[in-house]
């Protein structure tokens, strides 16, 4: 067999020719592929679509031209292939030659297919990728948002707060300055009505600031090394004349192992007890609230310490001690009648005390009291010294070497009873003159160490009743060390103590520590 | 009754859904699984437009990824171009306006419909991006997996055919 041959052999197997009129009737053929008897008509037009279309093609074709078409699936009858078609145009008649490339076409789909298959897949990543990315972007741009309006409504809160502060603040100053001028008892009444209002909304104001703050998670705990026995000589200040006020005992009972020195937040640890002990006094009316502080574990570097605000007051059903610490649950139930306020005032202590790793908890039975719980961990300062050896918190002021015999000057009955308190607190004994004159009667009937003289009275003021000390009597009573009590501090005051001839100035409320040392140093 | 032979040829990026919109205008199947298409599998079908018998003859071509690279005899005697892209892939409609001004150079007198296919898998948010973004206007949004609009290309092709 010669080379020929066998081309030729080869292509008989894989061609056939068709010659048909310009119909498209079939004329002659070699019938190789495609069998007479399995051909479905005798047109080639009507044989398949294909060929129909191609009728379309051949006008524009001259005679002698020809085109190819490559890789065409065709079915026709029972056989279907790839094939490649020539079509030559004659002057009367078409000639169809096709080629069967089935195997070849098939092998290289296969290649193909793989080839697309991995191109669309590497591009659907690409979109995919792009629509996370883009996904992210917008997530971001909407928490961007988020915080731009959290912050802004954090400043809202904050200027608000502030801008009803500032006159609310001074409404209470000026009705306390009122209070000490002189009044009728009914203007009395109605000053302290003010002022109580005016403290209540101040209260709800910093719940709300320190509310929203919670909520957006805002709220810190600071860490700063502080004296815990400050905190109580400063919540003693506040709440001695409230018990005083309303004839309550109060007592501090404190574990003299604390170490003083300790780190964390003093102002939201005074907060926290603030707030228990206003709702201690709130609901007392006879009794005793007792705040107490104990040592529960020390590690190396922290403490647990355990507070707890008791008091005998109406107690809190059992029911209501379930939801007392949930924000605004209590808004329209009988715990808000009795809590008033915002109702947010322990649900922001349970979350500062959850700030400072703490729990939180309440016993009460109703009509017999309450005693609120709480833990809290702090970290011990440089400084280590235990509270027993610090200022003692049951009377917190050193008791003076000798006992001093004091006149103080004061003509509003509750500022009498709190200095009078503070004082013997001291071991001082004390007389009482409520204003300058009956001061000077005092005076001539007996003898003092010192002079606690308010400044603002009605007869005779604490001015003219220093200068006629001063001035007007003779002997060593008219040297008789005299310190200026004034409600506030006001331009020049002080100045104009000093003239007068006193010795020095503390200011209401005083601290009871520093009144102690001005005395120590005059007397 | 007079009926019209004409061919009309489907060209666009491999994977777009050529055959799978031929398939289902069709035959009305749909097939997830892709099977590339080799050179040219050719589909008829008979559309009654008010009241002629179109006999359209489908030519749907081995996609590549430019109209340029299609082999021009295929594209002879055609009288209407379907241009398809896949809405799922921003790669088959990147260059969309030059495909479209080499088609329209080409056959200048050939009605041609721009489709983006796939619509099932895009959200109609992205879908309105996607158009709000492209230069060129869509004739038609299909899915040849819910048949949404493909009767209504191949017909609107047809009749813009015969006018
Ligand atoms: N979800 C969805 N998939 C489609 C659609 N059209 C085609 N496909 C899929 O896309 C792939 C490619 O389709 P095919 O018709 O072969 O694309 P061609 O290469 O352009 O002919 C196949 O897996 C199809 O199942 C559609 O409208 N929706
Ligand atoms: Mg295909």
């Amino acid at each position: 067999m010669n080379l020929s041959e066998t081309k030729e052999q080869y292509l008989n197997t894989k061609a056939q020719f068709f010659l048909t009129n310009e119909a498209g009737e079939i004329q002659e053929s070699d019938y190789t592929l495609f069998a007479e008897e399995e051909l479905p008509d005798t047109n080639i037009f009507r044989l398949h679509p294909f060929f129909e279309s191609s009728l379309l093609a051949l006008s524009g074709l001259n005679a002698g031209e020809s085109f190819n078409m490559p890789c065409i699936h065709l079915k026709i009858g029972p056989r279907e292939g790839i094939y490649d078609l020539s079509i030559l145009k004659l002057k009367s008649g078409l000639v169809f030659t096709l080629f069967d490339f089935t195997d070849h076409y098939q092998y290289s789909q296969s290649l193909l297919q793989e080839r697309n298959e991995s191109i669309i897949h590497q591009q659907l990543l690409e979109a995919q990728n792009k629509a996370i990315s883009l996904e992210k972007e917008i997530l971001d741009m909407k928490n961007e948002e988020l915080r731009r309006q959290q912050g802004f409504k954090d400043q809202f809160l904050a200027n608000m707060s502030h801008e009803i502060r500032t006159p609310l603040n001074a409404i209470l100053g000026f009705a306390n300055l009122l209070l000490n001028t002189k009044l009728t008892s009914n203007q009395v009444q109605y000053l302290n009505a003010i002022n109580m209002s005016g403290e209540n909304l101040l209260v709800i104001i910093n719940d709300i600031l320190d509310f929203s703050k919670v909520a957006a998670g805002k709220l810190n705990i600071n860490e700063v090394q502080f004296e815990l026995s400050k905190v109580f000589v400063n919540l003693r200040n506040n709440y001695s004349i409230k018990a005083l006020q309303k004839r309550l005992d109060l007592r501090f009972d404190i574990d003299p192992e604390i170490p003083d020195y300790l780190v964390g937040d003093p102002i939201r640890l005074n907060q926290i007890l603030t707030n228990l002990m206003e709702n201690a006094f709130k609901f007392t009316d006879h009794g005793t609230i007792i705040l107490s502080a104990r040592k529960v574990q020390q590690e190396y570097q922290h403490v647990t310490l355990e507070f707890s605000v008791s008091d005998t007051g109406i107690g809190i059903d059992s029911s209501e001690q379930q939801k007392i610490f949930d924000s605004f649950a209590q808004a329209h139930d009988q715990i808000h009648i009795h809590y008033g306020g915002t109702g947010l005032g322990l649900a922001i202590v349970k979350k500062l005390v959850g700030l400072m790793q703490g729990e939180i908890q309440l016993e009460s039975e109703p009509g017999k009291g309450a005693t609120f719980t709480f833990t809290v961990v702090l970290g011990i300062g440089d400084n280590f010294k235990p509270l027993g050896e610090s200022t003692d918190i049951q009377s917190p002021l050193q008791k003076a070497k000798k006992s001093l015999k004091v006149l103080l000057v004061e003509d509003v009955p509750v500022n009498q009873l709190l200095a009078e308190k503070i004082l013997d607190g001291f071991g001082f004994k004390v007389d009482v003159a409520s204003d300058g004159k009956s001061a000077l009667e005092y005076l001539q009937k007996h003898s003092y160490d010192l002079i606690l003289m308010d400044l603002q009275m009605p007869e005779m003021d604490g001015y003219e009743a220093t200068k006629f000390i001063r001035n007007k009597i003779e002997g060593p009573k008219s040297e008789i060390p005299i310190i200026a009590l004034t409600a506030h501090a006001m331009q020049g005051e002080r100045e104009q103590c000093i003239k007068v001839g006193m010795n020095d100035y503390v200011s209401k409320p005083f601290d009871p520590q520093q009144l102690f040392e001005k005395i120590q140093r005059l007397v | 009754m007079s009926e019209v032979s004409k061919k009309v040829a489907i060209l666009g990026q491999y994977g777009v859904g050529k055959s799978s919109l031929i398939r289902q205008f069709v035959y009305r199947k749909f097939s997830e699984k892709y099977l590339t298409t080799i050179g040219v599998h050719v589909q008829k079908k008979v559309l009654d437009i008010n009241g002629t018998q179109l006999a359209m003859i489908i030519w749907d071509l081995e996609g590549d990824t430019s109209v340029g690279k299609v082999r021009p005899s295929y594209l002879m005697g055609s009288s209407g171009l379907i241009y398809v892209f896949d809405l799922s892939r921003p790669h088959t409609y990147a260059d969309i306006n030059q495909e479209i001004d080499l088609l329209k150079s080409e056959f200048p007198n050939e009605p041609l419909k721009i489709v983006g296919n796939k619509k099932d898998l895009i959200h109609d948010v992205d879908l309105d991006q996607i158009l709000a973004n492209m230069t060129i206007s869509c004739d038609f949004i299909t899915s040849a997996k819910t048949g949404e609009y493909v009767d209504e290309m191949f017909y609107t092709l047809g009749e813009d055919i015969l006018k």
